[in-house]
């Protein structure tokens, strides 16, 4: 294994998906991905939690409603006329 | 891939309204004012409220509280950002609050979701692959309920922080504010979310085999 441990890649994972390291502590990562599969696979499956979330919630088919419901129009547009009044 | 909006940014339809005209109209209690918000922003606030808040009654209130509280307060928007953006941060607030002050649910703890090393600070064994099933999993409704099972499970605090950054688009120093905490503080429970989110597709996707 490199001089990198499991644990401080997956630590500092975060910094490393947002390409904030610097150049000489990415290469470090980059050194321990190429030889340790299990955090060459960790990576992959956090980032694909990250995109699957993201996908459901953001992009899934229905998840922003054509409209707000008429009821809730009306209670809206009646309270404010009420404060404004 | 379909190109994503984010949730807290302007849309191509938002460029379409006079926002100089329709603040005016608002600060002039215009009915006319409050549909257009409604018709332009109104979706996309409802949807940024069902993502924090599981029941369609409390997204509903939530949005109705942000909204009427917005409009009572027309006069503190200083045209600093969109209305749009503006509009939003005051929907995840009210829905905040709403979360605060309901009781919270038997949590799972974060740290049974984190990973695990050995003495010399590597992994145990392999992570099972469950990448390349996904996009398919994806396109089955049961199972994109399940992925927002996952979600809804992470304890509040890590959850709401995973929702405001990785969804909603807020950046950490303007999470950090919303939570009251520091921005090293959401950049910590950010990377722990992310992991226990991760955490929890495995255990989903491996019972699913």
């Amino acid at each position: 294994m490199s001089g990198l441990s499991c644990k401080e890649f997956i630590d500092f994972l975060d910094d490393y998906v947002a390409a904030t390291q610097s150049p000489s502590v990415r290469a470090s990562f980059e050194e321990h991905l190429a030889i340790c599969p299990y955090c060459a696979d960790y990576l992959r499956t956090y980032t694909e939690a990250v995109r699957l979330g993201r996908a459901v919630l953001v992009a899934g088919a229905g998840s922003v409603p054509a409209e707000v419901p008429d009821e809730l129009v009306q209670a809206i547009i009646e309270a404010s006329r009420r404060r404004s009044s | 891939m379909t190109e994503v909006e984010s949730p807290s940014s302007p849309t191509r339809r938002d460029s379409t309204v006079d926002e100089t005209a329709l603040v005016a109209g608002l600060r002039a209690g215009d009915s006319a004012a409050y549909t257009v918000v409604l018709k332009v922003y109104g979706g996309r606030l409802l949807a940024t409220a069902r993502r924090f808040l599981r029941s369609e009654d409390d997204a509903r209130d939530a949005v109705q509280d942000a909204l009427i509280s917005a409009f009572k307060n027309i006069a503190s928007f200083q045209g600093e950002a969109r209305v749009a953006t503006w509009l939003h941060r005051i929907v995840v607030n009210s829905a905040l609050m709403k979360l605060r002050a309901m009781k919270r649910r038997d949590e799972i703890s974060i740290e049974s979701l984190l990973p695990t090393y050995l003495d010399d600070g590597h992994r145990r064994g392999p992570t099972p692959s469950w990448q390349a099933r996904s996009e398919d999993l994806l396109c089955r409704s049961e199972l994109r309920q399940q992925i927002r099972s996952c979600i809804d499970r992470l304890p509040e605090d890590y959850r709401n922080v995973l929702l405001l950054r990785d969804i909603e688009e807020v950046d950490t120093a303007h999470a950090a504010t919303i939570l009251e905490t520091t921005p090293g503080a959401v950049k910590v429970r950010l990377h722990r979310a992310r992991m226990a989110l991760r955490e929890l597709l495995e255990r989903e996707f491996l019972n699913l085999e």
